[in-house]
């Protein structure tokens, strides 16, 4: 590791006196400047020794009861040779103690919240896990809330996100591989999946890409996705988050791979396609009726969102034809009283929503929801009254609002503006010929997306017949396939029938 | 605890690429469907439908001619073909091979050119603000758009996509136009006669034959094996639904509908919004310009990116034409579409049914150069 201290300090190795020992950490750590490095110097069966430690990383109850008081109430006197494997086998009541002779090892150990300690008579240094800094309790997911499912939810804590997977999944083939990533200052990243599910090409592969990332600080899983995704400038996201452990596992089941960063509070994981940003997380806990009539419903309401401002303008403003008399009758009378034309006057208004919808989100709890009624239902109402829109604009508008309301994933419901806005100028200077042009380029760059070089679009396109849950989520007992997308090992989940105890209406 | 429950894999790696390369391969023939679709539609835009659409009935009921040959020549290359850099030049002599990939590429981009104009002539009619020659151009660039920087096989994936959507809704769109007509308007499809028979089956043989020849010999064993063995060949029964649901809208439009309506001077955008204008209803209005205009570009698309792609010799290898070919073909097919419409459509009418010509050139030369080669190996041995 290279810490925040110089490079050529952090490689050097952890070794000769303890002089030289401590000023080398108190070199590379700059303690001088920092006042959260902190030295405890004390005697350990009668050799000099010292423990660094992070005010705040570290548990310093631990400290104390665990480092300090046993080594201090030592009276025996033991060859300097064995102090540091007797301390490890007898005297220090730590569960993980590593000794390492590299710096850089044990410097990144002290910022991940170990202590360090050097002493007279031990090659290089101990590595105490003491870690207790505070961090967030589990609590429910706030951007993936579900009315059937468990109400559990990732923390900032990698460990805690760690131990919450492997509540779910008790089984030795869930794997959790470290990687370390960000030369300056580095990060723990988790890779987890399923031994013999997940395709060993995918895993090698999303592991050449984490080494592949030259960067020096990864702060979010958003930094780390838009270095592992395969098309940077696709529209569509090509992976998928949740901060549900229930749904990572699910991910694991279909062969796909989890990755879990230090500091964020969800699993991204990939490869994934638009069926994946299209689930919801508790569609596979209802019913299988419920679950499929959402499904359709969330669809209808994508379309919708996407296609109906560019259509109502392609329609009013060029093709007119296609339109009842009375309805285009209706709509020349609203749009005679407002200054705007229709194209400026729905751009404009498109805006305005987004505005209101990016104020709601930044405006603090409880101004958010009162920003909103001012926003939708008063602005609304008076640029009916001034004239200033159409009524049926502001229909349009807050249908294809409420449409991209209803997509699961965030980065889905982004994309989705961005294509309405799209949809919506193209329609506007060409009437059907911009709105399916429009579509057609969509279209055709999303079915040239790939995810960790899988077809994002698949299973709808190139169909691959698999397990039948994704535009439908058609009843458990008939998935007996995994998905197809992540290419998985073993694809089906199940010998034989699920519903195995019920009889066949042919047989007696 | 064991969360896999099988021991052994269900798919093998060799099924997993048997598996995609079916895929490929279905959603390849569902392209050359739609573009069969396409081509249907705008030779009914230009009343060409006692020269065409007669024979390409007769042919698709008889299926036999196109259909076998195709599927007889996809077992004859794949048996004298070992290894796949592409079709023709591995079956020819190389400068052979070559020339007939670009006389196929040729072929294909006068398919783009004609699949344009109707296009850009339907287009002018729907966007009255517009003079026709800007219209053209901005197809082009949303095509174009389309095709830089993806690969090759995104158009292919669409069409699987979009094959079943795009004839459902024009079959939904065209189903009130049924109720309008008179069944005794039917019978003049039989009136087509010999030559027109002749033409419409080359012209079919052409526009199939230009989708199945890449597909036939692709860079991999295993399917080459598969097609050897006579195993399951997939995907032409969608070239014969997109072609049997175009022709059974144009038989409802073409001979169900009162006869002043065809007999009257009208142009190919007319012609083509004809059927929409029988029913009164909105969603359907609309389905069937937004399906019409789709189905066009995706035509358009896939004639110029495959004439690419055969001018570059990477028909066989998943490899997509470069950006700035795409870009130069595009150029070529705008002026024709933009200046001369009505002369280019006509000057293709006539030439189009003799695209399949350089197909049936290349296999005859294939089957005599394996011919020789067979014998001078019994010479030799």
């Amino acid at each position: 590791m290279s810490h925040s201290s110089s490079q050529h300090s952090a490689a050097q190795p952890l070794t000769g006196s303890l002089d030289e020992k401590k000023a080398l950490i108190k070199s590379a750590c700059h303690t001088d400047l920092s006042c959260d490095i902190k030295e405890r110097s004390f005697s350990c069966m009668g050799q000099d020794a010292v423990l660094f430690y992070l005010d705040g990383m570290s548990d310093s109850n631990q400290i104390t009861r665990c480092i300090l008081f046993p080594c201090q109430s030592l009276s025996c006197e033991v060859p300097p040779d064995d102090l540091c494997s007797y301390l490890t086998e007898h005297i220090l009541p730590i569960s993980n103690v590593q000794t390492t002779l590299q710096l850089s090892n044990a410097l990144q150990s002290l910022f991940n919240g170990d202590a360090l300690m050097l002493a007279e008579g031990i090659d290089g240094a101990l590595l105490l896990d003491v870690k207790g800094y505070a961090s967030r309790g589990i609590s429910s997911p706030k951007d993936e809330t579900v009315i059937v499912g468990p109400h559990e939810g990732f923390t900032e804590t990698l460990k805690n996100n760690m131990t919450l997977m492997r509540r779910l999944m008790r089984s030795p083939d869930m794997i959790t591989e470290s990687i370390t990533v960000g030369h300056k200052i580095p990060k723990q990243l988790c890779l987890v999946y399923l031994k013999d599910i997940a395709p060993a090409e995918s895993i090698e592969e999303i592991k050449r890409r984490i080494q592949g990332c030259n960067i020096d600080y990864i702060a979010n899983m958003g930094i780390l996705e838009q270095l592992l995704e395969d098309d940077p400038y696709a529209l569509l996201p090509q992976a998928v988050y949740t901060e549900r452990p229930d749904r990572a596992c699910s991910f694991l089941l279909e062969g796909q791979l989890v990755l879990l960063l230090e500091n964020a509070p969800y699993a991204m994981a990939m490869p994934a396609g638009l069926p994946h940003l299209l689930h919801a997380p508790d569609d596979s806990a209802m019913r299988w009726q419920y679950g499929s009539f959402l499904r359709l419903l969330r669809m209808a309401g994508l379309l919708l969102s996407i296609v109906l401002p560019g259509l109502y303008v392609a329609l009013t403003s060029f093709h007119p034809e296609g339109l009842p008399v009375t309805l285009l009758t209706s709509v020349l009378e609203t749009q005679s009283k407002v200054p705007l034309p229709l194209f400026p006057s729905m751009l404009i208004m498109l805006f305005i929503f987004c505005l209101i919808n990016e104020a709601g989100t930044r405006v603090p709890g409880a101004l958010g929801s009162g920003l909103n009624i001012v926003g939708g239902l008063i602005l609304g109402q008076a640029a009916i009254t001034a004239n200033l829109f159409s009524p049926l604009v502001i229909i349009v508008v807050a249908l294809s609002g409420l449409g991209s309301y209803a997509a699961p994933s965030y980065s889905l419901t982004l994309s989705i503006r961005l294509a309405q806005f799209f949809l919506l100028i193209l329609s506007g200077l060409f009437g059907f010929l911009g709105l399916i042009g429009g579509l057609f380029l969509l279209f055709m760059r999303s079915s040239a997306i790939t995810s960790l070089n899988k077809p994002a679009n698949a299973p709808f396109t190139p169909y691959r017949a698999a397990n039948p849950d994704h535009v439908l989520r058609l009843p458990v007992w008939r998935q007996r396939l995994r998905g197809a997308l992540a290419n998985p090992l073993h694809m089906d989940r199940t010998h034989g029938r699920m519903r195995a105890w019920e009889k066949r209406r042919n047989k007696p | 605890m064991k969360l896999t429950q099988t021991t052994t894999p269900v798919h093998s790696r060799t099924e997993q690429v048997n598996q995609r390369w079916d895929v490929h391969i279905r959603n390849q023939h569902k392209l050359t469907g739609l573009c069969l679709f396409a081509q249907l539609w705008l030779s009914h835009g230009l009343y060409l439908i006692e020269r065409v659409s007669t024979a390409s009935y007769l042919s698709l009921l008889l299926i036999l001619f196109p259909f076998l040959l195709v599927h007889m020549a996809a077992k004859f290359l794949s048996r004298h073909v070992k290894t796949a850099q592409s079709t023709l030049t591995a079956c020819l002599p190389r400068p052979l091979g070559r020339a007939m990939e670009i006389t196929i590429a040729f072929s294909l981009l006068m398919d783009a050119v004609f699949i344009l104009c109707g296009l850009s002539s339907l287009l002018s009619e729907l966007l009255t603000a517009f003079r026709h020659f800007t219209i053209a151009p901005v197809i082009g660039i949303l095509c174009a758009l389309s095709q830089v920087q993806n690969r090759p096989y995104a158009i292919v994936h669409l069409s699987g996509l979009l094959f079943f959507p795009l004839l459902g809704a024009l079959l939904f769109a065209s189903a009130p136009a049924l109720e309008e007509g008179n069944i005794y308007h039917f019978f003049p499809v039989f009136c087509g006669g010999i030559k027109s028979i002749w033409t419409g089956s080359l012209w079919l043989l052409g526009s199939i034959g230009c989708a199945c020849i890449p597909d036939l010999l692709p860079d991999e064993r295993p399917a080459l094996t598969r097609i050897r063995s006579g195993e399951k060949h997939l995907g032409i029964g969608y070239v014969l639904a997109g072609g049997l649901c175009a022709l059974l809208i144009l038989i409802a439009y073409t001979y169900l509908l009162p006869p002043h309506d065809l007999a009257a001077s009208r142009s190919v955008g007319t012609r083509l919004l004809l059927p929409a204008q029988i029913s009164s209803s909105v969603p359907g209005w609309t389905l069937y310009v937004c399906a019409l205009i789709l189905l066009l570009m995706i035509a358009y698309s896939s004639s110029v990116s495959r004439c690419g792609i055969f001018l570059c010799g990477t028909c066989t290898q998943e490899k997509a034409a470069p950006d700035k070919i795409i870009l130069l073909l595009v150029f070529l097919t705008l002026p024709p579409a933009m200046f001369y419409a009505q002369s280019v459509q006509k000057w293709l009418i006539n030439l189009l049914p003799f695209r399949a010509v350089p197909y049936l050139i290349s296999l005859f030369a294939a089957y005599i150069c394996s011919a020789v080669q067979r014998i001078r190996k019994r010479r030799q041995l």
